[in-house]
């Protein structure tokens, strides 16, 4: 074991492997944060240019992409509120806050942090755990995936405090987007008004776009009067990068329970980034000593999310590397290449193919590192971008959100429905119906359908149709942690309540 | 009150965007254009290969395995586009409305390009629309169960299945889709009632099937031979015994007069000159006869296929007369 | 917020009897989810409306903010849209980029319609060289085009 660890450190530090690996991490941090493209469509397009590489630099290079795709979403995240790929949305949450507040280095600094430390765990998690860990993702049956999109939704309980019922509304709308389109179960067309173009169901990647970045450019645009023409005002600080490690390497819970919850989740065929970190910024909020600071801008909140969302790679390559199925789409397109280089996932990949395994599985780490690096010494240089002003930066963010949408099926109805959404969005905002638990019920959606439909047809088979939903060991742990979690403001509520009986005045 | 001309400008400009953009895509007839006589210097530009699913799926593969080859052949770059939705029905609508012109191709599969348009009348497309040029590889679909399972043999599977009706849960891809229809042959021709538990693709029913959530799986054959050593294939859909599972008999040599298979195979827009598919025809028909490459799909658990355009025509007519059948019999 | 309250929880109301009368028609295994979702709404909906109707009605001032430019970024995103569909991407792009950059900056000057043109044609120029050529990803051409070749 110790004899491979040394052999994969010298492919990975051979100068050809490392400058690739180190090259797809920068790829992949643009193509990151172009809103639009995605890690997967990265993968997808740089995968070609692979074929004619050794299997060891070619997955070097894969690995290092979707590495850096995962961070590079939180730079248009943490910078014009719009998830660079699905996996940011939870950093918008207080990312763009902190932009707002003139601390965008800050929430760079973080999120690059974050992502590195969260993508090694991941990496090391995979190394070591992975024949343990390929068992847990077979055990994920329909009534599994079921209550555990039931368990998401009750995620829309921590986030929107303010207002649960508006929150729960979202969560409801969302549920029912995802439902355009042909029924997974069945086969047959719902509200698609005969376009066929609707019946693939609307885009999560094109609803993002038009719920999270139309809204804030209209409403930057809104601002605009005879003097102030900026998003926000970036100065640049000296010894930000310092800083904020510092204060992160003070909140060790916070980054562990990040990068657990985020291999966890990457493990489970089919949930990627998107859920990880938002299941990893709802647990921040829960456990956090001072839960109402979330949403403001604060750097716990960009760390949870994006801490697991590289923690998620890892994750996601247990059951691909073991029993070729992807714990998350990205992985889909690794399985492709790993294919084409006439390797077959299963135990051969880690005894005949074993030094290639180990050599990427350790390379995802070094990987990771390096993102980190760079994502530092790029923070300063990305939050400049801040300082263009209005009148430029709004036209070019809807430029880039055209393109990014229409890129995702060289589809114009796309761009026309990002454009439909963001105009629904801008208003839902105007009305405090926050995006994240529409996009929620839009992320969720699918997975609780298939859930309940397939375990019902399971239940019909084996005599009660509702039984198999409360008869399974994992389903009830999840059952149980859905009705804490969606229980939980009022559980908070009244431990506010007991430690303010001492003398002061509860709120009414 | 003054005339609020901003507002009025927006709704104006608003509904005839919406107009436009959904006029690209409200249903159509695709047209159908004189074919020319092309110029003897096809192909001069790049040729886009559509994959009508995501990436790192099945046929994207398969179109990465045949990228070079083809480029070779045809002296142009190939570039491979995705366009997922509908279980491949976006992908072949978009086809049956592209330009012919020889530069534009779809990946196709069957039985879906007939099953789609015969159950739902809004598919986007009709199967006669679509121009094949070539089938390259066949994935005849097999029963399996895993090999703790209690049936040793597919007759004491069907002995069960008699004795307890729509106990045995069977995982398949899709709703009345290829492995759907074999289910039902397979009911119709042994009798029996099981529940049939769709899935969105190859990866969640395969994680289904190995993790116990479903006592029996329909699978391709690729699937299956990448599990082997997990699982025992009660029956087979091919014509012959598949020297994967030697003890696995066919369907048909069980009398059930079944083949069942997911094809794959690639075409073009309807009207694109007879030249031009011909010279598609044999860069793919080289790419289905080479030796290395049919050797890497055979380990992969794919049996490959070389049939031209006009056996492709054939069998997709013939194929779609008996899935017809079938579909006509499953709606009584 | 009281009035916007009750009005959204009404037309969630109205889209939601519509939303079931799209789906009573289908068969069970495809109309069970949307029906249960339905059901979900109805149920906020009339929460929101309840919590809404024992509000106090509260007039606030908002802040005086230029709805104006908002409606010129709004009719200007569909002509935009518009436009690509029928010119092209690229030539779209740089009016859109060139004529807002100016219409948004509280200086007008000539120099500053130069500036957004400018900005305009090299945004376009990154991108389409980066998508069309680097990444392969073709950009709309504009049916105006398409008819003409």
């Amino acid at each position: 074991m110790a004899e491979m660890f040394f052999t994969a450190l010298v492919h990975i530090f051979q100068p050809f492997n490392f400058l690739f690996m180190t090259a797809g991490v920068t790829l992949g941090i643009l193509v990151g944060c172009l809103p639009g493209l995605t890690a997967t469509m990265a993968l997808a397009i740089l995968v070609p240019f692979t074929f004619t590489m050794d299997a060891i630099p070619a997955l070097m290079t894969l690995g290092g992409i979707y590495s850096g795709a995962m961070y590079g979403g939180s730079i248009s995240a943490i910078l014009v509120n719009t998830p660079g790929t699905p996996s940011a949305i939870a950093t918008t949450f207080d990312g763009f806050p902190l932009t707002k507040k003139g601390m965008a280095e800050h929430a760079l600094v973080t999120s690059a942090f974050g992502s590195s430390i969260g993508g090694v765990f991941g990496a090391l998690c995979l190394l070591i755990l992975t024949p343990l860990l390929a068992s847990v993702a077979l055990k994920f049956g329909p009534p599994e995936y079921f209550w555990m999109a039931i368990f998401g939704l009750t995620i829309i309980a921590t986030l929107s405090s303010k207002n649960m019922v508006k929150g729960l509304i979202g969560g409801a709308l969302g549920l029912m987007i995802s439902t355009i389109g042909l029924s997974p179960i069945g086969g047959d067309s719902r509200f698609t008004f005969g376009f066929y173009g609707l019946a693939a169901g609307i885009n999560l990647i094109v609803a993002l776009i038009g719920f999270f970045c139309i809204p804030e450019v209209l409403a930057m645009v809104e601002k605009i009067t005879k003097e102030r023409y900026k998003i926000a005002e970036y100065k640049p600080k000296k010894g930000v990068p310092l800083q904020v490690i510092k204060e992160l390497l003070k909140k060790p819970i916070l980054l562990l329970r990040s990068s657990v919850i985020g291999t966890f989740v990457g493990i489970v065929p089919g949930a990627g980034g998107n859920i990880a970190a938002l299941v990893s910024y709802s647990e921040a909020v829960r456990w956090s000593k001072k839960p109402e600071e979330f949403g403001t801008g604060v750097i716990e909140g960009v760390a949870a999310a994006e801490t697991s969302n590289n923690a998620e790679v890892g994750g996601s390559l247990v059951p691909l590397l073991t029993l070729g199925i992807p714990g998350a789409p990205p992985a889909a397109v690794i399985l492709g290449a790993i294919m084409l280089q006439g390797m077959v996932p299963g135990p051969e990949l880690f005894t005949k193919y074993g030094e290639i395994t180990y050599t990427f599985i350790l390379s995802l780490a070094v990987a990771n590192i390096i993102m980190g690096f760079i994502g530092f010494y790029g923070s300063k240089f990305f939050a400049r971008l801040i300082n263009i002003p209005v009148n430029y930066l709004a036209p070019l963010i809807v430029f880039m959100s055209v393109i990014g949408s229409y890129s995702i099926r060289n589809n114009m109805m796309d761009v026309l429905i990002m454009v439909v959404f963001g105009v629904i969005g801008y208003f839902s905002r105007k009305l405090n119906f926050h995006p994240g638990p529409i996009v929620l019920g839009m992320i969720l959606g699918p997975f609780a359908e298939n859930g309940l439909v397939q375990s019902m047809l399971m239940g019909r088979a084996s005599g009660s149709i509702w039984g198999i939903f409360f008869t399974r060991p994992i389903s009830l742990i999840l059952i149980i942690m859905s009705v804490i979690s969606a229980l939980w403001p009022f559980i908070a509520a009244w431990r506010k309540n007991r430690a303010n009986k001492g003398g002061l005045e509860t709120n009414a | 009150m003054r005339r609020n001309w901003s507002l009025i400008l927006l709704v104006v400009l608003l509904s005839v965007t919406l107009i436009a953009g959904c006029g690209g895509a409200k249903q159509e007839e695709p047209k159908k254009e004189e074919p020319k006589v092309e110029a003897p210097k096809y192909p001069e530009k790049s040729i886009t290969y559509v994959i009508p699913f995501d990436a790192g799926g099945q046929s994207d593969v398969e179109a990465r395995r045949q990228q070079p080859h083809l480029e070779k052949s045809l002296g142009q770059k190939v570039l491979i586009e995705y366009k997922p939705g509908a279980g491949g029905a976006v992908g072949w609508t978009e086809l049956t409305r592209a330009k012919p012109d020889g530069y534009y191709m779809t990946g196709m599969n069957i039985p879906h390009i007939i099953l789609q348009p015969a159950q739902r009348s809004d598919a986007g497309y009709k199967t006669e629309d679509i121009n094949p040029v070539a089938i390259f590889q066949a994935t005849p679909i097999g029963l399996a169960v895993l090999n703790d399972s209690p049936f040793q043999t597919i007759d004491e599977f069907i002995a069960y299945a008699k004795e307890n009706p729509g106990k045995i849960t069977i995982a398949g891809s899709g709703t009345l889709s290829g492995h759907d229809i074999a289910r039902l042959q397979l009911e119709k021709y042994a009798g029996i009632k099981t529940e049939y538990i769709p899935f969105t693709g190859a990866a969640p029913q395969l994680q289904a099937f190995l993790g116990k959530h479903t006592m029996a799986i329909l699978a391709n054959s690729n699937d299956l031979v990448q599990h082997k050593d997990k699982i025992r294939v009660l029956a087979f859909g091919s014509t012959e015994r598949y020297e994967v599972f030697p003890d696995s008999p066919t369907f048909v040599e069980k009398g059930f007069d079944m083949l069942p298979s997911i094809d794959r195979g690639v075409a073009v827009p309807p009207g694109t000159p007879a030249d031009v598919i011909k010279t598609l025809e044999a860069a793919f028909m080289q790419i289905a006869n080479d030796p290395d490459i049919k050797k890497q799909m055979i380990e992969q658990g794919f049996v490959p296929k070389a049939m031209g355009q006009e056996e492709s025509k054939a069998y997709i007519e013939k194929t779609k007369k008996q899935y017809l059948e079938i579909l006509a019999e499953v709606k009584k | 917020m009281r009035n916007k309250n009750i009005i959204t929880s009404l037309l969630l109301l109205a889209f939601s009897i519509y939303a079931w009368f799209e789906v009573k028609d289908l068969p069970d295994i495809s109309s069970f989810f949307p029906k249960v979702c339905i059901g979900l709404l109805v149920f906020l909906s009339l929460m929101l409306l309840v919590q809404a109707l024992r509000m106090q009605a509260v007039h606030n001032d908002e802040e005086k903010k230029s709805l104006r430019f908002v409606k010129i970024l709004t009719g200007g995103i569909f002509g935009y849209v518009l436009t690509i569909f029928i010119i092209g991407f690229n030539i779209s792009s740089v009016i859109f980029l060139g004529i807002l950059g100016y219409v948004f900056n509280p200086m007008k000057t000539k120099k500053s319609l130069l500036y957004s043109f400018g900005i305009g044609i090299l945004a376009t120029t990154i991108f389409y060289v980066v998508f069309g050529i680097v990444f392969n990803v073709p950009l709309p051409e504009g049916i105006i085009f398409e008819k003409l070749s």
